[in-house]
């Protein structure tokens, strides 16, 4: 097997590879995923002070013209901007920056405000039409997109096996009876369970780390609180930007209400009781 | 039976402590939000429950009253543990003090100590991969790090 790790996009990475490749096969697909990430970073992070998003939240509004990924990513965002009726928000962005949760991680909550509503911007491939400067915020599947890309990068270079990890968040390719763990949140040595994932991604999110003072990285905008009664969630999907975008939308909405979407799930409720779907392929440790 | 007693015994024990570590740190941090202080404080004790095998101990449901010495003095708890395949699928506690602080202690003890008990130990199993969100991104840790050395000024 073959494994290489690194930093990117605010995380960290590692790709093993189970195939016998050649090193300057491997070289190439280094290159690959990282001029990607590179690319993406420049685009869609608010944490980098040069991308497309802080250049848009430093302009005056306006139109700004974005590549290709952007087709599914603001598709993503607006279909479940529909669904969670405007909980689930790329405009959330400024609402977590004055939490703390800003550039420099200040981690300093100021007074929150609401987030603009959907209606402020109009987005026509390639053009995102904006009424005035906001923070976007593609923080809840950024990270999924990013995981399809390297999948899709991996697949073009004709590995058969392997498992994408950006930090707990996976995707495995023909790896028959896995065993990926389900993190306790609030004692990182122990897992409630195991489940078995397989040409799918698993993506999770949880409120134990990125948590300060009352805040996490998931603020409702009605409330402008974060949520309490949920301390995890995990999903699974064939693709990882909808498992990553939903295990952040069950933060905010029932699960009936994104039926539209082909997934498991396990919510972990912070007493400790588990709901999950019929067929979310995991042996819990308890009931 | 002797074996149940020990179990029981052990996972009373346990609770004490818990319980103790919890309300001594309760004074010691008046301040701070109740939350963060019973999850600091328990974490001091992560894992206290995975230390005891239940391996050798038969499926079922086991019960017992525990008897502890209070600063105010004697009290009791109650425990219902339910076993599956050595692993701790449920368990219950029954708040039993007479003193209110003993309640309050009991209580928040009640709150927070599932999840010390139910799960299973990574390093017991033998995983493909860990899916969470302990690692976090690198700059919230920094942050949370700079923050930890000026608290300790």
């Amino acid at each position: 097997m073959k494994t290489f790790s690194f930093e990117s996009i605010g995380t960290k990475w590692q790709i093993d590879i189970n195939d016998d490749i050649s090193v300057s096969k491997l070289e190439k697909i280094k290159e690959n995923v990282f001029s990607f990430l590179s690319d993406f970073s420049s685009i869609y992070s608010r944490f980098d002070k040069k991308s497309l998003i802080t250049k848009i939240s430093e302009g005056k509004g306006g139109k700004y013209e974005f590549p290709e990924s952007s087709k599914e990513i603001f598709g993503i965002y607006s279909t479940l901007y529909e669904l969670t009726d405007g909980l689930f928000t790329p405009l959330i962005g400024d609402t977590l920056s004055s939490a703390g949760c800003d550039r420099n991680y200040s981690l300093k909550p100021n007074k929150l405000k609401h987030p603009e509503k959907w209606s402020i911007m109009d987005f026509k491939y390639p053009v995102l039409d904006i009424k005035k400067p906001v923070t976007l915020d593609f923080g809840a599947c950024g990270k999924g997109y990013a995981i399809d890309q390297i999948v899709k990068i991996l697949n073009i270079h004709k590995i058969s096996s392997f498992i994408v990890d950006g930090s707990g968040d996976l995707y495995l390719k023909n790896i028959s009876n896995s065993k990926v763990g389900l993190e306790n949140p609030l004692n990182v040595r122990q897992v409630i369970g195991v489940a078995d994932v397989n040409n799918e991604s698993i993506c999770a999110s949880a409120l134990n780390r990125r948590t300060w003072g009352i805040y996490s990285h998931i603020i409702n905008p009605r409330t402008l609180k974060s949520p309490e009664n949920i301390i995890a969630v995990w999903t699974i999907s064939k693709k990882a930007i909808i498992a990553d975008a939903l295990a952040t939308a069950l933060f905010l909405v029932e699960p009936e209400k994104l039926n539209e979407f082909k997934f498991e799930y396990l919510i972990l409720h912070s007493d400790f009781k588990v709901k999950k779907s019929v067929k979310f392929p995991a042996e819990i440790y308890y009931n | 039976m002797n074996k149940n007693k020990n179990l029981t015994t052990a996972v009373v024990i346990a609770a004490i402590v818990i319980i103790v570590t919890v309300s001594t740190s309760y004074f010691q941090k008046i301040s701070s939000s109740q939350k963060r202080v019973s999850q600091n404080s328990i974490h001091r004790n992560e894992g206290m429950f995975n230390m005891m095998n239940f391996s050798e101990y038969k499926n079922g449901v086991y019960s017992t009253n525990g008897n502890y010495i209070s600063p105010g003095g004697a009290e009791e708890i109650g425990v219902t543990l339910t076993l599956k395949n050595g692993i701790i699928v449920d368990s219950k506690v029954e708040v039993r003090a007479e003193r209110d602080i003993s309640v309050t202690m009991q209580n928040d003890f009640a709150q927070n100590y599932k999840q010390f008990v139910l799960g299973k130990e990574i390093n017991e199993i033998n995983l493909t991969k860990v899916s969470g969100s302990s690692l976090t991104p690198n700059g919230f840790n920094d942050a949370v790090e700079k923050i930890r050395v000026k608290a300790r000024g």
